[in-house]
């Protein structure tokens, strides 16, 4: 068992990779009640296509699988429904899908040995028929319906199928309606044994427990079940061009104020020697100081009533790319593009606005200590992202500075960047 | 942890010590009864009071000061409780062990300087703090149809009872907005600080008697109030065939909202039964409509129920097809029919109970949950947690079928989603 101390933080991060290769991160919190705990495989939307030991032939899989299987894995042979057991020891289950992992995951202040025992059992034993997976598909169906009602959901959905040709990550977690309707038990059990293999999953347990114990249940757990060789899965790589597939975009919906997105797709692969992560924080903190509640630029865009909120900032990553989704609501669209495009030709920032940041950034590092979920997810995002856990995210905070910030920033490419907007219906 | 309640004249003051959290959470809670007409103005208030002060006067030098303490969050909520306007300033800042000596104090000044130091000159608030509230608020009441489930909630609210105080637009109209100036906004705060009830919630490693010297010293509301009335609303007409309300939209999914009336229920009803019975009904994913309607019969991926002990309403919330109506209500229906003809085991109450006995025990883990939990004693006289602990346990299987008699199916309201998938993604 490895022990990594979270530098600053008052956290401990105990390690151990089980004999059939499946990583297990413990995080006790002693001074509270509740536990929460995670089970993710690194199998998210983005695998559509992929070869299994060494086989030429790659196999395509329908969009949206990895969410299909995520719901199907709630059935079970003996017809309990992990939901009730759960339940029955006063805990709450869930899962959801990302674009790169599927996470399982029970939180309860009770019962740790009999729930993390029926965590790994129910995902690690899929019970699925025709008849399951038909039922399922109605209320998937119904579940890609309740996005489809969402505008703030259509803005990022048709921001990403316009701006990547190629890459997976275009198209929602959860597929379409026609990929959904032809999803097939075969499917779904292709992918389960070639990505819910323990060599690519991992336990994220945070909480009131104590560490030894929970790595030797786990251990005892995984020593009775049998073990399979791991598949060796070749991942379909995409030619990704840097330009984006459309440079503009437009739907209709049934909304009062238009909502706008200008994406900018930045590749990442050719960044040399310098450390992507901190390429990362640089650009987090430049949209913060340009554009957030602090900036001129804000300031300007209310009081001109252009913005009324402040403008939302998100990223979507592939290996080869990122692309910035900056988006708002607002009746002027085309002053609100041009102001931010005038604000991106140039990149400095003042050092007192850094060191701003800087504080603010370190501070909520604090603030997630305080809750159980918020350190699980910390852990989680490391390992999906980067396979180790960050353990000194304070130094790296504390030695962030001007002439390097400049220096990273000239990877910073603003030239290829698309327009995506929903306009109201005219019929209300 | 440790609770205290200090009955200063002007508010109160309740503090829960503790030393389990890294930060320190404040909750300002003002209110008074509900009058429809200040719906608009009191939203206003709380937005223009958090836009600027007298010290920093805009948005964003207001945002610097927060950077500056190491993120201190703050926001203000106007919401209906019951028959109450709530305005509530939240705040939550790092315990000054994590940053530096002093910040408590700071952080404290700060916030009492976003209720009292409002940026205001000649009887009047700032001109372009009030333009630019003005249109975010204009915004958020044009844009608050934008979401169908909101929508559909405020509808079926609405053909329930169009004149009833649950049915009020939560954050005011653009006919009210129109009348509100710089002026009479500034009469309104002065009457909200002299009349409105206010107390004070701190969650955090704190000293009491400390910050109640702090408070009297620089929180100055001079003005003494006596108790406010009871938040419950109770109904008193009862429909005999529940009303049906339909309406149609260019969306893709069709949302079903149905609207119940609990008729008078006792105290411990209110506390204890209500939860059992919505659990049961719809409350997770092991409910009766859950299990039925989604898992048995596909028929939609969300829907629950939910309960407003304060305003005596049970909702029933899912995102179905329109041509699938009939079958999802007449499912709800039965699911309803059978826990009051007594269709209910005694392993789902204990089952409730082990769930409800470790919800207590996770609030713990939370300062906003605690704070949650003394506002709830404070202003809807609910248990604390260790008398929460003992009374669930009193509950039968006959209390869960007495009370499901008191539910009273009141208007079902869809929303029809007017467009296809196919269309919705063909644009």
């Amino acid at each position: 068992m490895k022990k990594r101390t979270l530098n600053n933080l008052d956290l401990t991060v105990y390690e151990e990779t089980l004999p059939n290769g499946l990583g297990v991160y413990v995080i006790p919190k002693e001074n509270g009640n509740g536990i929460y705990a995670t089970f993710s495989t690194n199998f998210g939307s983005n695998v559509e296509e992929f070869g299994v030991n060494g086989k030429k032939k790659m196999c395509k899989v329908p969009l949206g699988v990895a969410h299909f299987l995520e719901h199907q894995m709630f059935e079970q042979e003996d017809g309990i429904d992990p939901m009730k057991f759960f339940e029955d020891r006063g805990a709450m289950t869930n899962a959801y899908t990302s674009n790169t992992k599927t996470t399982y995951l029970f939180s309860g202040p009770d019962h740790f040995k009999e729930n993390i025992n029926y965590l790994l059992d129910f995902v690690q034993n899929p019970y699925m028929t025709d008849e399951t997976v038909e039922k399922e598909k109605g209320i998937i169906i119904q579940e890609l319906g309740m996005y489809e009602n969402n505008p703030y959901f259509k803005l990022r959905s048709g921001s990403l199928l316009q701006t990547f040709v190629k890459h997976p990550v275009r198209y929602n977690i959860g597929g379409t309606v026609e990929s959904v309707k032809k999803t097939t038990r075969d499917d779904l059990y292709r992918c389960y044994h070639t990505f819910y293999h323990p060599t690519n999953m991992f336990v994220v347990v945070s909480g009131n427990v104590d560490p030894k114990e929970t790595i030797a249940i786990i251990m005892n757990n995984q020593d009775g079940k049998e073990q399979k060789e791991a598949p060796k899965i070749t991942y379909k790589k995409y030619s990704e061009p840097d330009q984006c597939k459309k440079e503009f975009g437009k739907i209709k919906m049934d909304i009062t104020i238009p909502k706008i997105s200008l994406n900018y797709k930045m590749n990442i692969s050719r960044m040399k020697d310098l450390d992507l992560r901190k390429f990362l924080i640089y650009m987090d903190i430049l949209f913060n100081v340009k554009f957030g509640t602090t900036s001129r630029f804000h300031e300007r865009m209310l009081k001109e009533g252009i913005l009324t909120e402040e403008l939302d900032v998100a990223s979507v990553r592939t290996d080869q790319h990122i692309v910035y989704m900056m988006s708002a609501e607002t009746k002027y669209p085309d002053l609100l593009l041009n102001a931010i495009k005038e604000e991106l030709e140039s990149l400095e920032i003042e050092k007192e606005d850094l060191e701003r940041k800087k504080r603010v950034y370190w501070s909520s590092y604090v603030y997630m200590t305080d809750n159980i979920r918020a350190i699980n997810g910390k852990v989680m995002g490391n390992i999906n992202t980067y396979g180790y856990i960050i353990d000194d995210d304070y130094s790296e905070i504390k030695n962030l500075n001007l002439k390097e910030m400049k220096k990273y920033l000239e990877n910073a490419n603003f030239n290829h960047c698309n327009v995506f907007m929903i306009e109201p219906n005219c019929k209300k | 942890m440790e609770y205290k309640k200090y009955e200063l004249l002007p508010y109160h003051l309740h503090v829960i010590h503790t030393e389990k959290f890294k930060t320190v959470t404040i909750k300002v809670c003002l209110k008074r009864p509900l009058v429809s007409e200040e719906i608009t103005i009191r939203n206003l208030l709380g937005n223009v009071l958090l836009e600027s002060t007298e010290k920093h006067p805009s948005r964003r030098y207001m945002g610097m000061m927060t950077e500056n303490l190491y993120g201190f969050s703050c926001q203000m909520d106007t919401y209906r409780s019951g028959k109450y306007m709530m305005t509530t300033l939240s705040a939550s800042f790092l315990d000054e062990k994590y940053t530096e000596p002093g910040m408590l104090k700071k952080s404290i000044q700060f916030l009492i300087e976003i209720l009292s130091c409002p940026n205001v000159q000649k009887g009047a608030f700032d001109q372009h703090s009030f333009d630019i509230c003005k249109e975010g608020l204009k915004a958020a009441i044009e844009s608050y149809d934008e979401n169908p489930t909101r929508y559909a909630k405020r509808r079926l609210l609405q053909s329930m009872d169009e004149n009833a105080t649950y049915a009020c637009m939560p954050c005011g109209t653009l006919e009210d907005l129109e009348k509100i100036t710089p002026q009479s906004l500034y009469e309104y705060y002065e009457s909200v600080m002299k009349s409105d009830l206010v107390d004070i919630f701190v969650c955090g490693n704190v000293n009491g008697e400390e910050l109640k010297n702090m408070l009297l010293s620089e929180f100055h509301i001079k003005t003494i109030k006596k108790p406010g009335k009871s938040h419950m609303i109770t109904h008193d007409k009862y429909r005999k065939r529940c009303k049906i309300t339909k309406e149609s939209r260019n969306i893709t999914q069709s949302i079903l909202m149905i609207g119940c009336k609990i008729d008078h229920p006792t105290e411990y009803e209110r506390k204890y039964v209500m939860g059992l019975y919505n659990h049961l009904l719809g409350g997770g994913g092991d409910s009766r409509l859950y299990q039925t309607v989604r898992e048995k019969n596909s028929l939609c991926y969300s829907i629950y129920s939910s309960a407003s002990g304060v305003d005596n309403l049970l909702y029933i919330q899912a995102g179905i097809d329109k041509d699938r109506f009939k079958k999802t209500t007449e499912l709800i229906r039965k699911e309803m029919k059978k826990i009051a003809l007594g269709d209910v085991k005694e392993e789902e109450i204990e089952k409730y109970i082990t769930m409800y006995l470790a919800s207590c025990k996770e609030i713990e883990d939370s300062p906003n949950d605690l704070i949650s939990l003394v506002m709830a004693q404070e202003y809807l006289h609910n248990d604390p947690l260790e008398v929460k602990e003992k009374e669930v346990l009193k509950l039968t299987k006959e209390m869960v079928v007495e009370f499901a008699s008191k539910v009273k199916l009141d208007t079902i309201y869809l929303l029809e989603g007017e467009m296809s998938h196919e269309e919705a993604n063909a644009q």
